[in-house]
Formats: structure tokens, C-alpha cells, sequence
């Protein structure tokens, strides 16, 4: 991203500083923004780094935005279960710095949001800090991000990997794994291109289970669930902010067999040519298949800049399900849409849970006037 | 029979209303192809147009393409002759101007009808490394990213939709085979015959979405074939059919003419291009004595060189070759509607497309350089050709990265690796399309068994009188 793009996010995170404590009428739009343009960037071929953990872990100094987020389905004993979902983003308010060993002195803010949907209805809640008034920040050893009282303890680096998310409140989730993490680059693949960039990099721990207790409104629950965890960074150096116009959406499905989905669509914001979707599936073995264009169909069944509503088909594993919002209501409160996946893979009825995320330029809520 | 018999009467009068019925449906017989007459051209002038001007008149905005990082680069391997803006471009690009002044960088022919060979490029050697297993979708979309509404983006949009709507028939699933005749057809189906107005929705039933695969001939046995294409169905002037599968933007008649006006100087100019010679030793001694082995056993079909040399233009029948048959007979048999949208063309105007269930015995004229062999690149060498029960059913380029393989002086051919197993033992996608395998439908390797009856030794002396031609 170039100097028109980090004005971008400084106008941005301006905006939400200023914003006093409503909740923010919009997704994290710069992890948005970086995204896109790291799928843009990924055409001209520039090989990304390869993955360093658990240095990787930390914070990327470099980088304009970052963002840190788990997303869960938490069973609650003799109770329906609740989609749980976790985001930690930081944004650059100055100039990058240089890289650091342990942290980053630049001047970045913080913002976490964790939205719940389930019996107890949806719960927002969010913090917020500036990284140089050390109310928030990053360390590399152990690994670790917080904002305020909220902290996420990220490691070892390789499986099998233990994650630890915390509040003043008490909850405590930890997460526990084995499959190897996937780098971002995989994903850039599936949509036909050989390699991704510096434009956006990343990595996916899928997969993951979860034990600990939530606490809502003082009340402490034990809970026990299936999450994933993802760590995306871009928007530093090098790229070109070449994204404008492309519309990118993300669907990460985990399905009751084990085996997560992680899908991209990449379209057009405007009408016309034609949608690129490629998906990676990992399957309890925690083998990585790969799926282009080609070799799936992957179509919205609704209209809007953000559907929820999906078909996704890939004949090589017999699998086709489809994707209708968990509830309405937690949409407005999260980026992007829980969803319920229902269908059949090799002839047997699956079902799942996940979420969809639609980012790119002219994106409005579902269901605002199109 | 005489003329005034009444039942030639009956015979002729039927055979003429079932030619008036079965017009589309003329297939060639097996045998000699007769000569066409061509239209005449200057191939001084062809040059130039070859090497300048575009004929695929819709691309990315200069703009566009000099914004990646690798239009930076100077362009290697660049042709003598590139003039203006082309002196910057790739050989395979060609730049134009469009009717809104909006300056394109087109593709041209030489990105499958020129590769370098020994550092230098040639024209006219096909390209038989080229990867259309990528899909291009990504990097059109790239392009117009950053592009904001007015002209340039409307000519991005132009190109990128085109070649959206055309992609699957194009991709291939092995690099190094081409797609370009299953192009062909889809551009047809999606044109009205008569004005060339281009349609969304494609007007006649498409080809499928799996191109058969090709290797490219080189065209310096133009100036010896009768008939264009492996099955010979390009019959009489030669100059439409060129244009044909490049004209992806050539949306009227009035275009089509003007460029088929400059498009007879290319054909002369094509008309003109010779072999590159065998640039390693030759056993002149040997060479002699695989040029009786060759007159005996290969001119029948492949003709004779030399001043009296005589190409016999034969069409052999499938029966008779016996190479991968799925080439010929799609165009045979499920192409119809195709020969139908040509005859009512523009391109068909001057000339009959009369697919043939058989494959052209070509000129072996700088046979040593077009490797690998076969209307669809299944053999690697042509000490494989020679020998069929030597051939590797499984197979890749030697190669690392984007660097050609070497030349193999001993099988006459690039080096390649015999494999175990076929793409579906392949774990990634990477590692797959570089795996030809002979036992998908249209790869197959089988046939032209003409030179296993040799013995060893005839067999060496013909390899060696090959590298002469
Ligand atoms: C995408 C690759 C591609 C492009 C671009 C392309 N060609 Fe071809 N060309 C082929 C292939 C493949 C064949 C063989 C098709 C067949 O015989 O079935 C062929 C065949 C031909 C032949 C017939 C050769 C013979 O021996 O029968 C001529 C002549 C020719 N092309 C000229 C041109 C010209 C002129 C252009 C540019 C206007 C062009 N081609 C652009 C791939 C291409
Ligand atoms: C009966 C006719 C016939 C005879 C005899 C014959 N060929 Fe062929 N040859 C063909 C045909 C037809 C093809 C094209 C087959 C195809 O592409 O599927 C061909 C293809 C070839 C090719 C590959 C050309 C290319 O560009 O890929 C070579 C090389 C060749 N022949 C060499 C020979 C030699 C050497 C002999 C003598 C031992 C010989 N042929 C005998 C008919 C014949």
C-alpha cells in the first residue's frame, strides 16, 4: 500500500478514536482494505515470505494493519451452543518503524471486539488503546497481544499450539491443536496464481478445540467448543494499492466431520465479469487440498454487496452445502455473517457453522437498500 | 458410363440436391490435397505488420500493464524490426491504439508461433513451453483494479470480459500444449456469422470446456502445404484462416476487411520462412545412409528434399497412421455447426474448411527443432517416434523454473524424464500440469509404427539424415 492507502487508514483510525464509545458502525476496514489488495498484488507474482513462527505470532511493525482473531462454536451444558468470535486489530497511526525484536515503538492503536450469539441473545464488547500509552500492545516472548484488560497469549511455534484468551471478567478460553498452520500463500493459490505477496500475509490455525468458562454478566459458565484462529497482516511495504474495484469474500466453514473450508471469492464490485472462487480444504488428517475455479462452484443465492446466503459445491469430495445465516442479529455487531452450513459430502448429511466476510469498495450491510 | 445413360441422369441430379443438402457437411477423402491458389502479398510488408501492427485490436491500457513491476524490465529475445512503442514490449505484445485514443497492449502470434532456440528467437518455431494450465482471471481483474471510470477503464473492461467469456475453453491441464483451435470455435460461438457482432451468450453450442491438446507447427511449411491444420480442413485461401483465431475482438466485417487487407503481406511473409539448420555435428557419412533408409521408407508420405524435391501433401486416414484419433474425429464428426458459421462468414468467403478423418503427413523441414512430436506433442523425441515401444507413457521437461530444457543430440529433442505414473498420482497441482500423460483422452502416444521395423542401425542413420532437413 502506498501513501494513498496508509492516508486511508490513518483517516480511518482517526475516525474511531474520535468516535466516543458507540459500537463502530463498520467493519475493521483496513484489515479489509489490506486484504483485498494482498489478492490484487497476488497476480503479479512476488513470492511471499515464508511463515516464522512464533515470531510470526507478534505484531509486524511494518505493516499498516494487522489483525488477530479466533472464532468458536462454545457448547454450553444443557444449552444451545453460541458462536463466539474474538478480533484484536492494530493499526499504524505514524510512520512504520523499524522492525524491533521484541515489540514495535510506533505509534499504533489497538482495537479488540468480541461478539456472542446464542441463548443469552447477541453480546457485544469491545476495547480500545493507544500501543504508546502501554495500555495495549504486542510482545514476541511468549507471544502475546492485549488491549486493556483483554490479553491473547499466542504459541509455542509449531502444533501442537496452545492459545489463551483472558479478561478482568474472568473468562478464560483456552485453545488446543495439531494441524500445521496454513499460510495465506495457499489460499492466493487456489485462485490460480502461483504465489501471494507482501501485499498480505497470514496464517490459519484450523481445527483448534476449546475449553475454559465465559462469563456473561458475572455469571461464569464452563464451556467446551471448536474454533479456529487466524493471524493476517499487510498494507506495509511494497505494495501498490491495487485492490480498488474488487470485491473479496472470505468463507471459513468448519464442518462436524473435522474438516475446515477456507474459501475466496474474488469479484468485480462493479456488475460484470466473472467471480474467482477457490477454496482449501484440511481434513482431520490435516492433509491440505487444494480447489480452483474449475474444480468447484461457489454462488451467492441472494443479491447485495455482502450475501450470507451461499451454495458451494466441489464434485472432487462430493460435497455440496449450503450457507443461511445463524442469525440476523449478529451481523450487525461482527464483521462479516455467522452462518449454519447444511448439505451432504459423500453422501452423508453435514452440517457445520462458519463465517462469511465480504470486503471491497461500495460494501453496504445486508439487507440496506441495494 | 455415358453421359447420355438416363441413370447417370438420376445419380447426377440426386448427388446435386444431396450436395445442396450436405454443403456443411463436406468432409475430405484420405489422399492428395490439391493445390490453392493464394492471394498475392509483400512479404517485406508482411513483416513489418507481423512484427507491428496488432491484429488482436482489444487489451489492457498500456497504463495498466507499465504499473506491474515486470513491464519495467527491458524485453529479451525482442525481433529486429519492433518499431515505436513495440521496440519496449515483449515480442508477444503488441501495442495499438483504440478508437477512444486509448493506448492497448495487445497479444499478437509470436506468443505461440515464436520461441527462442539457441538464445535467439525464431519466427515461426512454435511455442511448445507455454503454460495456458494458469488461470488468466485473476491477473485480468488485477489490472483494471486501480483503473477509474472513463476510457481506459472501459477498454480494460472490453478485454477483460472477452477474454473472461473464452478462458475455460483455452486452459489446458499440461503445460506446453495449446488450446488455440478450441478458441477458435468458441470465438465462433459466440459470433454471428454474418455481421461478426459478438454476443455474451454464445449463439451456437460451444466447444467443450477440455481443449484437446496441440502442439504448434512451425510455419515454415507454409510455403509447401496445401491445406492449414493437422486434419488439412483449411482449404483454399489460407490468409482467413490465419485471422481467425486471433480476431478476439474483431466485432464486424468492415474490421475483419481491413485487416485481412494488410493480413495477405503476413501470409507472403510467412510463405518465405525457412528452418533454422542443425547448429550441433552431423555424420555426413551416416546422414547418407539414413537418406536411403528415408527415400524407402518415409517420402511416400513426407515428400523428398532438395531442388527436385516434390511434397506430396497427403492426408493419411486414421486407420493408416494410427496416432491418438480424437483430434480428427471431433472436427469430423462434432463440428458441424462450426464448418456451417465459417461458410457463412466472411473468413469462409474464399475458402472450404473440409475436415478429414486423418492427419496431414507434414514437411519434415526442421524437424529436429519441433520437438515434441505429433499433432499433439505425446512423443518428447524423435528416437521415440522411430522406435513406438521406446515412447514413455508418462513423461516432463527436464527443466528448472522457467529455463528450457536442454538438447538432447542423441534422441533429437528437448530431455525429458520418463515417470512411473500418470497425473493422477501427482500430490499437487504444481507437479501435475507438468506431467504429460499419454493415458488421457486426445494424449495418447500410440501409432506411426513406420519406423519400428528398422533395424538399430538403419534406425540410427535416419536420426542422423533427420538433423539435415
Ligand atoms: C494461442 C496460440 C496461437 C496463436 C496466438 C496463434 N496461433 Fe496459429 N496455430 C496455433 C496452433 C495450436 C495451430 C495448430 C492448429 C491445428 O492445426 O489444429 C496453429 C496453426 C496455424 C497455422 C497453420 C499451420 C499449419 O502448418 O497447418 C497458421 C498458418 C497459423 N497458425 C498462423 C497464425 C497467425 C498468423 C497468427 C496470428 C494472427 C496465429 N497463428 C496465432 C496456435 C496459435
Ligand atoms: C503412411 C504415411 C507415412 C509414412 C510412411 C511415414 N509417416 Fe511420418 N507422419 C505421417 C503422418 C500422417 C504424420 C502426422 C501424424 C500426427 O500428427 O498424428 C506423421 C508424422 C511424422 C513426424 C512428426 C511430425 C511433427 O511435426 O510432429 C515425423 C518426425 C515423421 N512422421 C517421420 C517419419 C519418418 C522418419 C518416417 C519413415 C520411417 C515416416 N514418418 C513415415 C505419415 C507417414
Amino acid at each position: 500500500m502506498g501513501g494513498r492507502g496508509r492516508h486511508r487508514l490513518m483517516a480511518l483510525a482517526a475516525a474511531w478514536l474520535l468516535g466516543g464509545c458507540e459500537a463502530p458502525s463498520a467493519p475493521p476496514a483496513p484489515t479489509a482494505d489490506a486484504l483485498v489488495e494482498g489478492v490484487a498484488l497476488v497476480a503479479t507474482g512476488v513470492a511471499p515470505g515464508a511463515l516464522r513462527l512464533p515470531d510470526d505470532h507478534a505484531a509486524h511493525p511494518r505493516q499498516g494493519g494487522e489483525l488477530w482473531r479466533l472464532q468458536a462454536k462454545l457448547e454450553v451444558a444443557g444449552d444451545r451452543p453460541q458462536l463466539f468470535t474474538l478480533g484484536i486489530v492494530r493499526l499504524n497511526l505514524g510512520r512504520p518503524s523499524r522492525p524491533q525484536s521484541s515489540a514495535w515503538s510506533s505509534d499504533a492503536l489497538l482495537w479488540g471486539w468480541s461478539a456472542r450469539l446464542g441463548p443469552d441473545g447477541p453480546g457485544l464488547a469491545q476495547r480500545r488503546a493507544r500501543a504508546t500509552l502501554g495500555l495495549a500492545g504486542a510482545a514476541l516472548s511468549p507471544a502475546r497481544v492485549w488491549v486493556r484488560d483483554w490479553g491473547l497469549a499466542l504459541g509455542p511455534g509449531r502444533p501442537p499450539w496452545r492459545l489463551v484468551f483472558e479478561d478482568a471478567e474472568g473468562t478464560r478460553l483456552v485453545l488446543g491443536g495439531s494441524r500445521p498452520a496454513l499460510g495465506l500463500a495457499r489460499l492466493g493459490e487456489t485462485l490460480g496464481v502461483e504465489a501471494t505477496t507482501a501485499g498480505l500475509q497470514g496464517y490459519l490455525l484450523s481445527g483448534l478445540t476449546v475449553a475454559g468458562r465465559l462469563v456473561v454478566a458475572g455469571r461464569a459458565r464452563p464451556v467446551t467448543g471448536q474454533a479456529w484462529f487466524e493471524h493476517l497482516w499487510g498494507g506495509g511495504e511494497g505494495g501498490t494499492g491495487a485492490g480498488a474495484g474488487l470485491r473479496l469474500t472470505r468463507l471459513t466453514l468448519q464442518l462436524d466431520d473435522a474438516r475446515t473450508l477456507a474459501c475466496v471469492e474474488l469479484r468485480r464490485a462493479e456488475a460484470g465479469g466473472r467471480p474467482i472462487p477457490g477454496c482449501v480444504l484440511v481434513d482431520a488428517a490435516a492433509q491440505v487440498h487444494r480447489f480452483r475455479r474449475r474444480e468447484l462452484r461457489l454462488e451467492p443465492l441472494e443479491g447485495g454487496a455482502r450475501p450470507a446466503r451461499w451454495r458451494l459445491e466441489i464434485p472432487a469430495v462430493a460435497l455440496a452445502v449450503e450457507l443461511t445465516p445463524w442469525d440476523d442479529a449478529l451481523e450487525t455487531i461482527a464483521p462479516g455473517v455467522a452462518v449454519r452450513v447444511a448439505g451432504r459430502a459423500e453422501g452423508r448429511v453435514i452440517e457445520g457453522w462458519g463465517w462469511v466476510e465480504s470486503i471491497g469498495p461500495g460494501q453496504r450491510r445486508r439487507g440496506e437498500g441495494e | 458410363m455415358h453421359w447420355r445413360d438416363r441413370r447417370w441422369w438420376t445419380w447426377g441430379l440426386l448427388a446435386l440436391v444431396l450436395a445442396g443438402c450436405d454443403r456443411p457437411g463436406e468432409k475430405a477423402e484420405a489422399g492428395r490435397i490439391a493445390a490453392a491458389e493464394q492471394r498475392p502479398g509483400d512479404p517485406v510488408r508482411g513483416r513489418d505488420a507481423l512484427l507491428n501492427r496488432a491484429v488482436v485490436t482489444c487489451g489492457p491500457p498500456h497504463a495498466a500493464y507499465a504499473a506491474r513491476a515486470a513491464a519495467a524490465e527491458a524485453p529479451a529475445l525482442n525481433p529486429a524490426g519492433r518499431t515505436g512503442r513495440n521496440a519496449e514490449l515483449p515480442y508477444m505484445l503488441t501495442a495499438h491504439v483504440d478508437p477512444a485514443g486509448v493506448e492497448l497492449v495487445t497479444s499478437n502470434c509470436l506468443g505461440c508461433h515464436a520461441a527462442p532456440l539457441e538464445g535467439e528467437l525464431v519466427i515461426g518455431l512454435g511455442n511448445e513451453f507455454l503454460d495456458l494450465t494458469e488461470d488468466p482471471l485473476v491477473a485480468i481483474e488485477a489490472l483494471g483494479a486501480g483503473l477509474a471510470p472513463g476510457p481506459e477503464r472501459a477498454a480494460w473492461r472490453r478485454w477483460a470480459d472477452r477474454v473472461g467469456r473464452v478462458a475455460d475453453y483455452m486452459m489446458t491441464d499440461t503445460v506446453g500444449v495449446n488450446s488455440a483451435n478450441n478458441l477458435t470455435l468458441a470465438l465462433m460461438a459466440h459470433r454471428d456469422p454474418q455481421t461478426l457482432a459478438w454476443s455474451d451468450a454464445p449463439l451456437i453450442a460451444p466447444p467443450p470446456t477440455r481443449p484437446l491438446p496441440v502442439s504448434v507447427p512451425p510455419w515454415w511449411h507454409l510455403a509447401k502445404k496445401h491445406a492449414l491444420f493437422y486434419n488439412g480442413e483449411g482449404r483454399g485461401d489460407h490468409v482467413r484462416y490465419m485471422m481467425l483465431a486471433s480476431t478476439t475482438c474483431t466485432d464486424s466485417v468492415a474490421e475483419a476487411r481491413a485487416i485481412d487487407a494488410w493480413f495477405v503481406d503476413v501470409r507472403a511473409y510467412l510463405a518465405t520462412l525457412r528452418p533454422p539448420p542443425y547448429p550441433y555435428p552431423i555424420d555426413t557419412e551416416l546422414a547418407r545412409v539414413g537418406a536411403r533408409v528415408f527415400a524407402d521408407r518415409c517420402a511416400s508420405c513426407h515428400g523428398t528434399q532438395g531442388a527436385d524435391g516434390r511434397y506430396p501433401n497427403k492426408l493419411v486416414a486414421l486407420g493408416k497412421v494410427g496416432t491418438d484419433p480424437a483430434l480428427a474425429r471431433a472436427a469430423f464428426a462434432d463440428a458441424d455447426r462450426f464448418l456451417d458459421w465459417f461458410h457463412d462468414s466472411f473468413y469462409g468467403e474464399l475458402g472450404r474448411s473440409r475436415p478429414g478423418l486423418g492427419y496431414v503427413a507434414p514437411p519434415l523441414d526442421g524437424i529436429w527443432a519441433t520437438a515434441p512430436y505429433l499433432h499433439n506433442g505425446a512423443v518428447p523425441t524423435l528416437a521415440d517416434l522411430l522406435e513406438s515401444g521406446a515412447r514413455p507413457a508418462f513423461w516432463r521437461h527436464q527443466r528448472s523454473g522457467q529455463a528450457l530444457p536442454e538438447y538432447d543430440t542423441e534422441r533429437l529433442g528437448w530431455r525429458y524424464r520418463r515417470l512411473a505414473a500418470g497425473k493422477s498420482a501427482a500430490m499437487s497441482w504444481e507437479e501435475r500440469k507438468h506431467i504429460y500423460d499419454t493415458s488421457l483422452h486426445g494424449y495418447g502416444n500410440q501409432g506411426h509404427d513406420f519406423g519400428d521395423r528398422l533395424d538399430p542401425a538403419a534406425r540410427r542413420a535416419l536420426l542422423e539424415y533427420l538433423k539435415t532437413l
